[in-house]
């Protein structure tokens, strides 16, 4: 496609959505709904889009689209009000925003940092989208020469990477996490042979296990289970005052919008690795560049800004390896998957020839669900800030009820809701010994990708295993994972001490 | 027992959870090595590299391979010297009585998933469910939590008794009715024994009220949401969603 064609497509995408009124509707309470749950500790955006997919899934694809996206911009940028007005983050993404935007509403200026934050995440996902609209094709255009080869050294590379980044403890620990996710992934009969793996002769095992209620127990039940145990006391909210949409501030602070956003999108395209840890990266470029680090932390615009931009931005970085590989870049993107594979479309590169103009009308979508966050955060702010009121011990036990009857409306099976129960109960107790739980679900997800292309390229080459190692992009793959793999082991930190002590003798010597 | 330091506790936990995750991975290889490896399946010759049995036993042997060095890592870290000095001291019940709030969320979501939802109209079992979870979180007097939660447990192994002792009526029939009244009764009877132990109580009587109202609210909400809006089918549709439909249709 032109770029004319491209211009085209988007605007026809834009004209497409705004003609229905509904839409209207959808987008912007889609996006309240997400604000919400972004705002409210114990709610997280990757609840919000699983539980939105199954009040979703009886829609059209590209309606079911614009209420997930939607809530997933809004959930993303509404941690940052329970951050700035109560210091604590709504949602793991903005704790960063935490660090300056509560001593900013310390002070007085809760609405100013609330203007801020609205107005740095419009800018993030605006920015967040062109990432994606641009090099999405590149990567498809490069993922279309990939062979089986190539795609199973992807899933694998892909629970490895997230392994890796996503453990709070041991690196084992989360590749372990993602390979109990394939484990998982083999239960029912195989898709080459249709011979029945784990399936214990029992017949609603054979089509394996669901992936949604597998996914909304694996996130709403631990959320459920820690909420209600912590018993969390409300806390005493900052008063917020005026919300501006300060743009002057934004000016100013352009270099660290632009930097932040380029952190969030890069950092959003790994596989796994979510909007927390974008902020937390962000903020931490932004204090180590800014003339005046001492500031970060005492209510420093450039920090709250520089946060909320990268954890938008994500989300178009999370976006990419989706739609392009089939890898989700991000927990809720995990959940956005999971409602895609619902509505029949398996994302990755086939999905650019089986409809050309998709990633454009995700573009068109991204740009709308951006501007109702942005008219919802300047406009209702104050009207979302009251459900902060609200203690999670009253809102959680609905949240079960909804994820118990959002698993079941899915297959209709009560199936499902024992397989929602025992995933959260064992990944509840997983996240509490730090088993990153992203990558399990990772695992899930990427299971069949990995067994099928594994089987049909030792088919390709009759058993032979060094076209693995033959091919480029195979090579490329094998040794990033060796290399991940490597330097947690004992002996790369062993080498790595006894260099740097070599280094600085030799410093030492010539100093 | 001697405080343990986090670290400790990890390790400790790395153990346990080694332990499982080694058992998982051994059992995972023994039923693959069951599949067809080699040889003909359905009649068509099969090879190793096509084999259904191929993936589980890579994924199976690296659960065993990494599960094995978690086991090595919290052996050396002191992990299982720990696990196994507090199960030698029989503390398991200090460390159960610490997570109670855990178990008491697990086995309430049990109960109602395993017992109520498939058996009992969907926002009759709701109603009880999301009283007892408000009345022992949110409302946080312990002689509240105490009575909900029994009512609630005696209700849901009742259920379970009855339908054990062969009392299984079709959906939509007089039986199967009958059953769902009785629950709602029971619910009924326990929202009126939990709220007569506090209902003087200033701040406690406000806080139940508004549960009670959730508690009513929010399944025949959804209940509506689903059934009409969505036009998907609940649960288990009983007493409640007959009298929608009779409602709905003004079939009096």
């Amino acid at each position: 496609m032109s770029l004319l064609d491209q211009f085209a497509a988007f605007f026809a995408a834009l004209g497409g959505i705004l003609s229905h009124p509904s839409n209207w509707a959808l987008l912007i309470g889609s996006s309240l709904l997400g604000i919400a749950f972004g705002a409210l500790p114990g709610l997280t955006a990757t609840l919000g889009v699983g539980l939105l997919a199954t009040l979703t899934y009886s829609f059209d694809l590209n309606t079911a689209l614009i209420a997930l996206l939607a809530m997933y911009v809004g959930a993303i940028y509404g941690g940052s009000y329970s951050a700035i007005l109560l210091n604590i983050p709504g949602t793991a993404a903005s704790a960063a925003s935490a660090m300056d935007g509560y001593p900013m509403a310390q002070r007085g200026d809760g609405g100013r940092a609330l203007g801020l934050t609205t107005t740095a995440s419009l800018i993030g996902t605006i920015i967040g989208m062109l990432a994606l609209v641009v090099f999405a094709p590149l990567i498809v255009e490069m993922a279309l020469q990939f062979t089986s080869y190539e795609f199973f050294l992807l899933a694998l590379f892909g629970i490895i990477i997230a392994g890796t980044l996503q453990s709070s403890d041991l690196v084992v620990k989360g590749w372990i996490a993602g390979f109990i996710g394939l484990a998982l992934s083999t239960v029912g009969r195989d898709r080459l042979m249709y011979y029945p793996r784990y399936t214990f002769d029992m017949p609603a095992l054979d089509q394996g296990l669901e992936v949604v209620p597998v996914l909304i127990g694996a996130f709403a039940i631990p959320q459920i289970i820690k909420g209600l145990r912590e018993r969390s006391v409300l806390r005493q909210m900052q008063k917020i005052g005026r919300i501006v949409p300060d743009f002057g501030v934004i000016v100013k602070n352009l270099k660290h919008v632009v930097r932040s956003s380029l952190i969030g999108v890069g950092i959003g395209a790994v596989p796994g690795v979510g909007e927390d840890i974008a902020g937390w990266v962000s903020y931490g470029t932004a204090k180590a560049s800014a003339p005046n680090p001492e500031d970060f932390g005492k209510g420093e615009p450039a920090g709250l800004v520089s946060a909320e931009t990268a954890n938008n931005a994500c989300i178009g970085g999370a976006l990419m390896p989706l739609l392009t590989l089939g890898i989700p870049g991000s927990p809720p993107a995990v959940m956005l998957l999971g409602a895609l594979m619902l509505h029949g479309l398996t994302p990755g590169p086939m999905l650019s020839i089986e409809r050309p103009t998709f990633l454009i009308e995700i573009a068109a979508i991204m740009v709308l669900a951006a501007c109702a966050m942005w008219i919802n955060g300047i406009l209702l702010a104050r009207q979302v800030v009251k459900l902060l009121r609200i203690p999670p011990s009253l809102f959680l036990p609905v949240v079960a009820v909804l994820s118990v009857l959002g698993s079941y409306a899915l297959g209709l099976s009560v199936v499902n809701l024992y397989l929602m129960l025992i995933v959260g109960i064992a990944a509840y107790f997983l996240t509490e010994m730090h088993y990153p739980i992203s990558a399990l679900v990772i695992g899930v997800i990427l299971g069949p990708m990995a067994d099928e292309n594994l089987r049909r390229a030792l088919m390709v080459s009759q058993g032979d295993l060094t076209p693995f190692f033959t091919r480029p992009v195979s090579l490329i793959l094998i040794s990033a994972i060796v290399l991940l793999v490597l330097v947690q082991t004992p002996l790369y930190r062993r080498l790595r001490v006894r260099a740097g002590i070599g280094m600085s003798k030799m410093f030492g010597r010539r100093g | 027992m001697e405080q343990q330091t986090p670290e400790v506790r990890l390790r400790k936990a790395d153990f346990w959870t080694a332990l499982v995750i080694l058992a998982i991975g051994v059992f995972m290889m023994i039923e693959a090595l069951g599949y067809p490896l080699e040889g003909s399946y359905a009649g068509v010759r099969n090879v190793w590299y096509v084999s259904p049995a191929l993936f589980p036993l890579m994924v199976a042997g690296m659960l065993i391979l990494l599960s094995g060095y978690l086991l090595l890592n919290a052996i050396r870290a002191g992990g299982a010297r720990a696990a196994i000095t507090e199960l030698a001291e029989g503390a398991w019940g200090t460390a159960f009585r610490s997570a109670i709030d855990v178990w008491i969320v697990c086995l309430m979501l049990a109960a109602y998933i395993v017992i109520l939802v498939p058996r009992i109209d969907f926002a009759i079992a709701t109603i009880p469910t999301l009283f007892t979870f408000l009345a022992v979180y949110y409302v946080e007097r312990p002689s509240v939590a105490r009575r909900g939660l029994a009512i609630f447990l005696a209700i849901a192994v009742l259920l379970l008794v009855v339908t054990a002792a062969g009392f299984q009526p079709g959906s939509r029939s007089a039986g199967f009715y009958w059953r769902d009244a009785v629950v709602f009764g029971a619910a009924l009877a326990q929202i009126a024994f939990v709220a007569s132990t506090v209902w003087r109580d200033e701040e406690a009587w406000p806080r139940l009220r508004r549960s009670i109202v959730v508690a009513f609210v929010t399944p025949l909400l959804l209940s509506v949401i689903f059934k009409y809006g969505l036009i998907v089918p609940l649960p288990a549709e009983g007493l409640v969603v007959e009298i929608m439909e009779r409602i709905r249709y003004f079939r009096f």
